[in-house]
């Protein structure tokens, strides 16, 4: 026996390929299992790459969209988009387009306009001193470099414009700025103080529990949409569109920490008798540190996902008031001023181009809500 | 698990008289997300009938998912096959793993005939509906003809017979009124109310107070007596086992590693695994600072394991090149034990 | 659980009063008091002002007063006399508007809520009974892609579509030949015609939402350990499903119907507007603009106090369906 005894360990390896990468699975972090089981889910990672790839065009708006906020060509008043075009007489030329005339409905008597198959005018790319003028990129580098243009007297109207010679696509891309930057904003604000209320009640209890309470319960009695529209008509109309879109990230986070702040007390309440936080309780960590280091790191992952699953109804929300005029107002530019347009049936049936801005509202939430999915299923890796 | 067709013809098995169960060959494969478990590898034993078998090993060697595959509610992901024969009251010996596991045949002996005790009393029950409700419902699942002050008058009689004071009041309580030993005594008279011959225990004291175990433990002998029932009783504590079992079998990564009766596993333990579960249990005679013995590593993923003892890694006596080469037999060293382990070639 | 109601009626009536307090803030935000907008609208009209009658309505409404006083005031005229105070741009006292509109509001509200759970608790049984097959799936991404849509964007794009195939934008609740037509049962048909749009709008978002909870309830309930007891005894798996699954992922969804009602009635706001239906929303909206601010706060009061009575509904219904809770709440 003892000469056998002596050939101990076994060689690892014995062990296959595929053993070790599921030996990898089950004595993986959680951080890991979580970007693993994220990857997998395909949905989740298109949302994904869709909603960076909008971030990064709304981040970069001024030099993606060929007009600037406040400019407008009277001569181009309700245009459709205009085609771009590769071939001119059989010929490969690259993108261009041709020019527009106008003429009218034989019928109707509204302005139409048409392509000119005699004028063309070649798209150029990275103009310096296009059309668009000078901007801030980040509000504080000047240039007045452009993505694109058409040269001369042509135009380039990717998405028609709008009853004010507007480029719609200029418009979604600047609107981009703010509807998908106040969701964030009034996101990470309704965070701090959701965070902030909820980590009180749960970790104190006893009377400051039941003070934010109550305040919670006050807030949440109050209906969202009517209250949204409440505070909103409230704002000033004299405001600059800054300082609106601040009021406004403002009042959607006050009306959403109330959910998220009962979120964290339970969860918290729940935390607070595991031994590991008894522990340092016991062993004298001060209340900020077992709070911020101990306490939330064990439902990060759950907030999380809490948090990108608040972004759609924020959107929907800032899209909402702007919409109905209770927002951000002309010439600032959000999606929801953008469908303001939409609002009468007739724009609908003879400028439908005019609802393109729907389809980016209505991307971004469907990319979200699935980015937040794929984020809940990652979060519970064990399951 | 699938589906079997419903309308099979049924197939005739026979089994030793004294015998109320014979597992054969039996193979379990859990469905994962982009693998599959061989949770069960082969495994064979048989149950007399009045006796109870310990089922013993480590978390996730398989114990649960032979039990639970022998009563047909393993999880739809779970694939089974081989031979699990069985004695039903009428004399007829069925092999389960054949059965539709939602099918009436396979119903109308869960519960009746054979019945499981689970490792979590507190969630064992719906908390939506009072005791009573879901005792009385196994009569009347399984027993239509009795009406419901008959079902009440049973239930109420074997709450008294499991210990539960003042069944009169109990039997109309929520679970959430319960202990936890209160609920695992209520799961017990649920799972009796029909006098099974066939009972699976799955660690029914692992999650009470250990001086509840013993009471539980002292209630499951005492019931065995009055009902002459069979217990598979899975357990990892080797303690429970030498007080509750007849024979013994010592599961490893989905085999049955050691077999035998409790003299023989206690007193000639030949598998080193075995040898190394009984090292780590705490003695009387240990010494004061004695460290208790750790047998060193985790249980390995049976996931695509090559052929070998599913135990080398771990095993202090592995032989290179035939513990981790080749899958090791079963050796029968005297009658009644058998050891799957390479060193009994040598031995003889 | 009648010492669990009067103490949750106690607070609830705490809380509408800290709510009226926080809407008689709301409304006073903008700048200037309505007397000032009504008086520079009445100029703009080319109206001569009554510098009596302002004197008068300054005097009634406490205008020159400190807010607390104005406050005072207004609550006490409506807890004491049911008097919500006077709307200037319709010109009729706000009791009035009110009990014009909320009949229709209520019913509009309370229809779609019905549509509501007969369609989301089914579907979300059957995509979590059969999940990831085709229906689930199917059922799964109308859910993701109704929810993702605005209600006025669902409004405008069905009121298109509407005109396009039936030549009608069923604006209203009623063509405009039924509008004052005596009740029959062409009128009655007209109703349902034109309630179609609203229902739907209203209620995709909420189905959709309902739907999803439901079935990851009912997939949370069909992992839990009671089923294995239940398979244990014998009983079947559709009964399984029926008895114990559905029973207790039906519960938080039952138990939230206080918050769904309200979040019909407040959503309808929006499609109200929209689609031009004679409910609140609409009426709101206005006031909102125009800074009508005894209209608005009392719609705003009137929306906070079903949320209140919503809430309580959900509590109580809590309660008695889930033995825990009630155990919990009879405590205290």
């Amino acid at each position: 026996m003892s000469a056998v005894e002596k050939v101990k360990t076994a060689p690892a390896e014995a062990r296959t390929k595929e053993q070790k990468k599921s030996d990898k699975y089950y004595y993986a972090s959680q951080w890991s299992l979580m970007m693993r089981k994220f990857r997998k889910h395909k949905l989740a990672m298109a949302s994904t790459i869709i909603l960076l790839f909008f971030y990064i065009v709304a981040i970069f708006g001024n030099f993606v969209a060929p007009q600037g906020t406040e400019q407008y060509d009277g001569k181009y008043v309700n245009c459709g988009p205009t085609p771009i075009h590769w071939f001119h007489d059989g010929k490969f030329i690259g993108p261009f387009v041709y020019g527009l005339k106008t003429e009218r409905d034989p019928e109707t008597y509204m302005l139409m306009f048409a392509e000119d198959p005699e004028a063309v005018y070649k798209i150029k790319f990275f103009q310096q001193g296009a059309e668009g003028g000078e901007y801030k990129l980040f509000g504080l580098i000047p240039s007045n470099l452009h993505l694109f243009e058409a040269e001369g007297d042509g135009r380039v109207f990717l998405f028609g414009t709008d009853s004010m010679g507007r480029d719609l696509f200029s418009r979604v891309v600047l609107g981009a700025q703010i509807s998908l930057f106040i969701p964030v904003v009034g996101m990470l604000l309704t965070l701090v103080l959701g965070l902030f209320m909820g980590s009180l009640a749960g970790y104190f209890g006893g009377w400051v529990d039941t003070v934010i309470q109550r305040l919670v319960e006050v807030v949440r009695s109050f209906p969202q949409v009517p209250l949204w529209m409440a505070l909103s008509a409230a704002i000033p109309k004299t405001l600059k569109p800054a300082q609106v879109f601040m009021l406004m990230t403002l009042i959607l986070s006050l009306i959403s920490w109330p959910d998220l702040s009962r979120v964290v007390r339970s969860k918290f309440i729940s935390v607070k008798k595991e031994d590991y936080i008894m522990a340092a309780r016991i062993s004298g960590a001060p209340v900020n540190k077992v709070i911020i280091r101990h306490m939330i790191p064990s439902f990060t992952s759950y907030i999380i996902v809490n948090m990108t699953m608040s972004i759609p109804g924020l959107i929907i929300g800032e899209t909402t008031l702007s919409f109905l005029g209770l927002g951000l107002r002309s010439p600032a530019t959000s999606w929801g001023v953008l469908l303001q347009e939409t609002n009468k049936l007739e724009t609908i049936m003879f400028y439908g181009w005019k609802l393109i801005p729907m389809l980016f509202v209505f991307l971004t939430v469907l990319a979200f809500n699935f980015m937040g999915d794929g984020l809940r299923d990652a979060a519970d890796p064990y399951k | 698990m699938k589906m079997k067709k419903s309308k099979e013809v049924l197939k005739e098995y026979t089994i030793a008289p004294e015998n109320i169960l014979e597992v054969r060959g039996l193979k379990v494969d859990i469905k994962m997300d982009d693998h599959i478990l061989n949770a069960v590898r082969g495994v064979d034993f048989t149950m007399k009938k009045g006796q109870t078998l310990g089922l013993v090993g480590e978390s996730g060697c398989g114990k649960s998912v032979t039990s639970k595959a022998v009563l047909g509610i393993n999880p739809d992901n779970c694939t089974a096959c081989g031979e699990v024969l069985y004695r039903t009251k009428s004399g007829r010996v069925l092999n389960l793993v054949e059965l539709e596991h939602d099918g009436a045949l396979y119903r109308s002996l869960r519960g009746a005939e054979m019945a499981m005790i689970f490792q979590e009393p507190m969630t064992a029950f719906s908390p939506l509906y009072t005791i009573g409700n879901q005792l009385m419902e196994i009569i009347q699942l399984h027993e239509p003809d009795v009406s419901k002050q008959q079902a009440r008058a049973r239930v109420l009689e074997m709450l008294k017979k499991v210990g539960i004071a003042n069944p009169e009041k109990r039997i109309d309580q929520y679970p959430h009124e319960f202990s936890g030993g209160m609920l695992q005594r209520a799961l017990i008279a649920m799972m009796l109310c029909c006098s099974p011959d066939f009972l699976i225990a799955d660690e029914p004291t692992t999650a009470l107070d250990v001086t509840i175990q013993a009471q539980i433990l002292e209630l499951m002998r005492s019931l065995q007596k009055e009902f002459g029932m069979s217990i598979l009783f899975i357990t990892h504590d080797l303690g429970t086992v030498a007080n509750m079992c007849d024979h013994v079998a010592v599961m490893y990564l989905g085999q049955i590693v050691e077999y035998g009766t409790v003299h023989q596993i206690f007193h000639n333990p030949r598998h080193p695994y075995t040898r190394g579960l009984l090292r780590s249990l705490p003695r009387m005679d240990q010494d004061r600072g004695e460290k208790l013995y750790v047998i060193d590593g985790v249980v390995p993923l049976p996931v695509k394991l090559p052929p070998s003892c599913g135990f080398h890694e771990r095993c202090e006596q592995c032989i290179d090149g035939k513990c981790n080469r080749q899958d090791i037999q079963e050796y029968i060293i005297e009658p009644g034990h058998m050891v799957r382990c390479v060193r009994m070639e040598e031995e003889g | 659980m009648a010492k669990f109601i009067v103490k949750k009626l106690g607070i609830m009536f705490l809380t509408v009063l800290l709510i009226s307090f926080a809407v008689f803030f709301i409304i006073t935000l903008p700048p200037g008091d309505f007397l000032t907008n009504y008086i520079g609208r009445l100029t703009a009209a080319g109206e001569s002002v009554d510098p009596v009658m302002i004197a008068n309505l300054r005097e009634q409404y406490g205008l020159d007063q400190p807010f607390v006083v104005q406050y005072w005031r207004w609550i006490t005229n409506i807890l004491f006399h049911g008097d919500f105070g006077y709307s200037f741009s319709l010109a009729m006292p706000v009791t009035t508007v009110i009990k014009a509109y909320i009949v229709p509001t209520m019913a509009l509200s309370l229809v779609t809520m019905l549509f509501t759970y007969l369609i989301s608790i089914p579907i979300g049984i059957y995509s979590a009974v059969h999940q990831y097959s085709v229906g689930d799936y199917a059922f799964t991404t109308i859910g993701f892609l109704g929810q993702a849509v605005p209600n006025f964007l669902m409004a405008i794009l069905l009121m298109f579509m509407s005109f396009k195939l039936t030549g009608d934008t069923m604006l209203g609740l009623f063509s405009p030949a039924m509008q004052n037509a005596p009740w029959s049962w062409a009128k009655f048909a007209d109703l349902c015609k034109h309630s179609v749009i609203p229902i739907i709008v209203i209620g995709l978002g909420n189905t959709c939402g309902l739907m999803r909870t439901m079935r990851s309830q009912m997939l949370d309930e069909l992992n839990k350990n009671y089923v294995m007891t239940a398979k244990a005894k014998g009983m079947k798996a559709a009964m399984i499903r029926y008895k114990y699954c559905v029973r207790a992922a039906v519960n938080p969804i039952v138990s939230s119907i206080g918050w769904s009602l309200v979040g019909i009635f407040t959503g309808s706001t929006i499609t109200a507007i929209v689609l031009n239906l004679p409910s609140m929303g609409a009426i709101m909206y206005n006031a909102l603009i125009d800074q009508d601010m005894y209209l608005a706060g009392s719609w705003l009061f009137l929306m906070a106090i079903v949320t209140v009575i919503g809430t309580f509904i959900s509590d109580v219904l809590l309660a008695w369906l889930d033995p825990r809770a009630r155990k919990e709440y009879l405590k205290g």
